[in-house]
């Protein structure tokens, strides 16, 4: 199968007269699914043209903020024959350069031009300036592939084929439009009356499915008047958007916005704030405190949680509502069959507790190295690195037994990635080691000057070096401790063990703000 | 436009009000958004686009840059650029 079968059941067939809504230069423009698959052929016929001395087959990255034409791209890359790497807008040069190994692309959409060594460059502002036309040679994909928001440069590229995808759409699209719980939810005026704002990037998994699904169901996408959380909640309310997925950060900083203006973040506070017709919600990306949790279901809206990694898409769902348990993530679906194993002893269960491996269709087929494929075992199950309790069938999630720390603004972070940002260390202090603390990283040091460590030239360097980060990966805190910290059989710092040894050894360490 | 820093001020306080759980008069003019106050950057991004939009000033670089900020800094910087125009 190939990406043609994903375009037809989005854009290509889409039926309704409203597809996409975006505003540019505060003008509102609409386009049904007719129109916008001409923008998608026209797009392509440039794009033909400016890539035409590369060969078919090659990745090109799609590296572009959410923009009404980042679909029109995205197909139209597919449709003459180039498979796309969907890469973040704020990439670092660092980690676009690991990604061009991995990969070998040769080409890049990019916002505004940019340049990088002889990577060829077509903008989104050169894109919206296309004459009607078609490509001369159609030759659809198969495959795309979603990136890690590398930060030094350990690039993380999984690769989806086309009926892994389509089997995600086609699963997808069938519970929005069937579920009882969420067609309960509707407003008047079928699946077009019910628009999803679109508030989640498009080059990550999550924005990227949740939309392609919608689509397919035939509801229309609103893009935001206005970037910001104040634009969501004004778009929202504006435009009667029914549906709002988004990570827990956005969602907390909702509820705290109604709660300022309004007095509490009730249904009648939400109303005002978001629009009577947000009836529907996702909280996804990212883990929902219980705290958060027991407060969305407050709002009056009808809140789905869930459960999905980049490797895997979505593999869970569920309303909140449907279980007493704050930690519960829903029921397996988009034909996914999971279980535990037994951090113990390895045992392979159906039900209990256990780090979450799960299987179907809709899961990644490889990974790029060096321009080469490396497939997965599609017989067996992939080990998510989550602690999790599958009980009759539902997902409760316990925590994490990677060490990857997920922030509430569903942003993954890799402790090990920041060990190699600050590996300069190795030479001025006795140990190190980056940690996730109250889903932040925070950095552990072993150090003789622990004392003074604050005008030591270690802490001054990671004062400078945490700036090269990006905001949401920043380390704010450090524990530093003149004591040796627990160390593995390979004598290297035991990242697993630090917490608890925090715990033991309290007074032992200082807590120092990453600061000049 | 005829503003001053101590309006800025208070413009950046009124919206950090409405995104922070914390007690905005707390806050002192010099403690940093995200060293200090541990702010995240859907509030940070938030409070400049704000401050864009009522002053008519471009903050996409400091946006980018993400130096270090507190109400001071940035209510200062703004006001430069806004005498400047």
């Amino acid at each position: 199968m190939d990406y043609s079968k994903v375009y037809d059941i989005t854009i290509g067939n889409f039926q309704g007269e409203h597809l996409i809504t975006w505003f540019k230069n505060g003008e509102k423009h609409i386009a049904g699914g007719k129109e916008y698959a001409t923008v998608t052929d026209s797009v392509a016929a440039v794009l033909e043209k400016k890539f035409s001395g590369i060969e078919k087959g090659t990745w090109i990255g799609l590296k572009s903020n959410n923009h009404y034409l980042w679909l029109a791209v995205f197909f139209g890359l597919l449709k003459i024959g180039y498979p796309v790497l969907l890469l973040d807008a704020n990439a670092s040069e660092d980690s676009l350069e690991a990604f061009t190994v991995q990969s070998h692309m040769k080409a890049i959409v990019t916002d505004t031009p940019e340049s990088h060594g002889d990577m060829l460059n077509v903008s989104m502002a050169e894109l919206e300036e296309f004459a009607e036309s078609f490509p001369e040679n159609v030759c659809w994909e198969s495959r795309i592939a979603f990136c890690t928001s590398g930060t030094t440069g350990m690039a993380k590229i999984y690769v989806f084929y086309a009926d892994a995808i389509y089997a995600q759409c086609i699963n997808v699209s069938d519970y929005l439009l069937h579920d009882k719980g969420i067609t309960g939810t509707r407003n008047e005026g079928g699946v077009q009356a019910n628009p999803m704002l679109l508030t989640l990037p498009l080059r990550h998994c999550l924005g990227f499915g949740v939309t392609l699904a919608f689509i397919t169901a035939g509801y229309p996408i609103v893009l935001p008047a206005k970037p910001g959380i104040f634009g969501m909640a004004d778009t929202c309310r504006d435009e009667g958007i029914w549906f709002f997925c988004s990570v827990p950060a956005i969602w907390k900083g909702l509820m705290r916005i109604a709660e300022a203006r309004f007095g509490d973040s009730g249904p009648e506070s939400m109303k005002k704030l978001m629009g009577e017709k947000l009836t529907f919600g996702c909280s996804s990306g990212a883990r929902l405190d219980p705290a958060a949790a027991k407060k969305l279901m407050g709002t009056g809206i009808y809140i789905v949680n869930g459960w999905g990694m980049t490797e895997t898409s979505f593999v869970t769902m569920g309303p909140l509502k449907d279980d007493p348990a704050l930690d519960y993530v829903g029921i397996f679906y988009n034909k996914h069959s999971a279980v535990v194993i037994d951090t113990e002893t390895g045992d392979v269960k159906s039900e209990g507790y256990g780090e979450l491996a799960v299987n179907g269709r809709s899961m990644h087929t490889s990974t790029l190295s060096d321009g080469k494929e490396v497939f997965r075992n599609k017989d067996e199950y992939f080990r998510s690195g989550d602690l999790a309790e599958i009980r009759n069938g539902r997902l409760y999630f316990k925590g994490r037994c990677k060490s990857v720390i997920i922030s509430d603004s569903g942003e993954n972070i890799y402790p090990e990635e920041l060990d190699t940002h600050f590996s300069f260390l190795d030479e001025l202090v006795e140990q190190y080691a980056t940690v996730g603390y109250e889903d932040e990283p925070v950095l552990f040091i072993s150090s003789k000057s622990a004392a003074e460590f604050e005008n030591s030239t270690a802490f001054e360097r990671i004062v400078e070096a945490d700036l090269r980060l990006p905001l949401g990966k920043r380390i704010t805190r450090i524990f530093v401790t003149d004591k040796p910290m627990p160390v593995t059989s390979k004598g290297e710092t035991a990242r697993f063990y630090l917490l608890g040894f925090l715990e033991k050894n309290r007074a032992d360490f200082r807590e120092l703000s990453v600061k000049k | 436009m005829n503003v001053t820093v101590e309006e800025i001020k208070e413009k950046i306080r009124s919206t950090l009000n409405e995104l922070m759980e914390e007690d905005v008069s707390k806050i002192t003019d010099d403690q940093l958004f995200v060293e200090e106050l541990g702010v995240n950057s859907i509030v940070i991004v938030q409070v400049f686009l704000t401050c864009q939009e009522t002053y008519g000033v471009d903050l996409t670089e400091e946006m980018k840059l993400a130096e270090p900020m507190s109400i001071q800094m940035l209510a200062e910087k703004i006001h430069n650029k806004v005498i400047s125009q």
